[in-house]
């Protein structure tokens, strides 16, 4: 499953985390799966639209009901105005990517108040899947 | 939701997308394909369908990435990315060039 976000306003300082909200469902992609915990190559992140992967290097907060916050690192964070996806990959869990297009540098630097609240907003309207 | 891409995108990284290759049953995972001549259309505007001319890059467990040509997005207005094959679940990838 593909799951993408057109954009999704970040500070210009880099410094600052932003967050996507993804799902996690079993392998009949359809039942949801709650408390997981993620590590290592668990999350692959990429900062140009998946050419490049890493493992996660930020950190998860669990919403309830399948659904999870990721908190990218800064060093995740594409300077260059380009897409940030997150896949997941684990054996237990149907295969998906999480994309967002990002607008860096079009918003002025609120110092953290905008960054969070902005995600979890985006994570009650869930994600619009194709 | 579409993703945006900008006009004549110069910067490769910025025209991705991804798409997903899954089997007749819609469930089942595609990996190691590849694709060439009419296994992907590709239309701008709503309009008359080509054979696609980007690249196509296997991620994993069915994961592809389609980088269009700067020319696949030298239009405004939607794109499309279609599967042509008959091995793949249909699917109809959408996006905007702003």
């Amino acid at each position: 499953m593909i799951y993408e976000l057109e954009k999704q306003d970040i500070l210009v300082n880099s410094s600052v985390l932003i967050d996507m909200p993804f799902f996690c469902v079993g392998l009949d992609a359809i039942t949801p799966r709650p408390g997981l915990t993620f590590s290592g190559s668990d999350l692959q992140v990429s900062q140009d639209c998946g050419i490049t992967e890493n493992n996660f290097s930020g950190s998860v907060t669990e919403l309830g009901d399948g659904n999870y916050l990721y908190h990218l690192g800064a060093t995740e964070i594409d300077l260059g105005k380009g897409t940030i996806s997150l896949r997941t990959n684990r054996d237990d869990l149907y295969p998906s990517v999480f994309v967002v297009s990002l607008s860096l540098g079009d918003i002025p630097d609120f110092s953290g108040v905008l960054a969070r609240p902005q995600a979890l907003g985006f994570a009650k309207m869930g994600w619009l899947g194709f | 939701m579409a993703l945006t891409i900008a006009q004549n995108e110069a910067t490769a990284a910025k025209r991705r997308f991804f798409f997903e290759a899954k089997g007749l049953d819609g469930i089942s995972r595609l990996t190691g394909l590849t694709f060439s001549g009419s296994d992907l259309q590709y239309s701008k505007g709503y309009g008359t369908e080509a054979n696609f001319a980007g690249t196509v890059t296997e991620r994993a467990d069915g994961f592809y990435i389609y980088e269009p040509t700067v020319g696949e997005v030298d239009t405004k207005g939607p794109i499309a990315l279609r599967s042509n094959r008959s091995d793949i679940y249909p699917f109809n990838r959408e996006h905007q060039v702003v």
